[in-house]
């Protein structure tokens, strides 16, 4: 099957969620191709696992000062920070049967992260259940959510990371982390600028072609009903205190 | 009463669990970043592990669990239903000894 590639487009992160809501049901339903987007973030934001709970995660006053988005995502794992300038995210949204098993599909589609990477000459492993590590630190982190017939990976690859600014708007535990805890963080994770020196724009150009090789695919951008579809998502969900502060 | 206890599972995930109960469990409420799927089953398997006596053990706990995510075709990912258990138990136990 010919898949539908969108992008690299940049919105708020409601937008960017409700569309990938929006994407998972017009895929499901058969009216819209299986779909690989890459995507960045007109406004920060810190966003949410499904099951988290936001006063332990997140300090919500800093996020109000500072002017970060706090979003709820449909899907698990932990919160994140996402910069306007610090990540690359993607999703893949299939037909289930095009990525069957929850494990097997984070597999493949971190594979095809690996892949990017490797053709910068950085060699990074997939590390059960979501992540990409490089050099024994996480680069990259998944999630995924199968319904409606159909299947989303979606994550991020770290660019340029500024931990310390992370910790200002992230609390894990319900609490600020303490110097030593935040060296710890940096300690486990890595981002791309740390490796090699190579703009955003053309990392994102890498990836891309890894993700697509071998595959059959169009560049097309997002049909009328799934913009609508979103922009009813986003004002009838995502933006919701109900839906944020769930948990 | 009400008590909270979580668990970083090793090589999985945090589960917190927020426990309210008399003799009985009353409610409960599991967070983390784990994985669910469906993910809006774990309302159907809070609300289903309500009831369960305060005093049962961790083992009978696990075994409710169990026949929950079987009756919703649920899957866990980054933690066992002994670990839900557990934590669960940890809650009530830390609750009593206030």
């Amino acid at each position: 099957m010919k898949w539908r590639l969108i992008g690299p487009e940049k919105h708020d992160g409601f937008t960017n969620l409700a569309l990938e809501e929006a994407c998972i049901e017009s895929v499901g339903a058969g009216v819209a191709q299986p779909t690989i987007r890459f995507y960045e973030w007109r406004n920060s934001a810190v966003v949410l696992g499904y099951f988290q709970k936001i006063h332990d995660e997140i300090d919500v006053n800093a996020c109000r000062k500072h002017n970060i988005d706090m979003i709820r995502r449909i899907t698990g794992g932990g919160a994140m920070y996402l910069d306007t300038h610090g990540e690359i995210t993607f999703s893949v949204i299939s037909p289930e049967k095009m990525l069957p098993g929850i494990n097997e599909s984070y597999k493949e589609v971190c594979g095809w992260l690996i892949k990017g990477l490797q053709n910068l000459g950085l060699s990074s492993e997939f590390r059960p259940v979501n992540d990409v590590t490089l050099g024994g630190k996480k680069i990259s982190g998944s999630a995924m959510t199968r319904r409606h017939g159909a299947v989303m990976v979606h994550g991020t690859l770290l660019y340029d990371v500024d931990i310390e600014k992370m910790f200002t708007f992230l609390t894990p535990s319900g609490k600020k982390l303490s110097d030593k805890e935040i060296k710890s963080v940096n300690d486990s994770v890595t981002c791309i600028k740390r490796h090699i020196d190579i703009k955003k724009h053309e990392l994102i150009d890498v990836i891309i072609n890894a993700f697509m090789h071998g595959k059959e695919y169009i560049k097309k951008e997002w049909t009328g009903k799934e913009l609508e579809h979103a922009a009813e998502l986003v004002k009838n969900k995502y933006t919701k205190e109900e839906w944020i502060f769930r948990r | 009463m009400k008590d909270i206890a979580s668990k970083k599972v090793p090589k999985g995930k945090l589960i917190k669990v927020s426990v309210d109960y008399k003799e009985k469990i009353n409610k409960i409420e599991i967070t983390g970043d784990f994985f669910l799927h469906p993910e809006e089953a774990l309302e159907k398997l809070e609300a289903d592990l309500t009831g369960i006596n305060a005093a049962e053990t961790s083992s009978f706990i696990k075994n409710k669990i169990d026949m929950i995510l079987e009756k919703y075709s649920i899957e866990i990912i980054g933690f066992t239903s002994q670990d839900l258990a557990d934590v669960i138990k940890e809650a009530i136990i830390k609750g009593e000894h206030k």
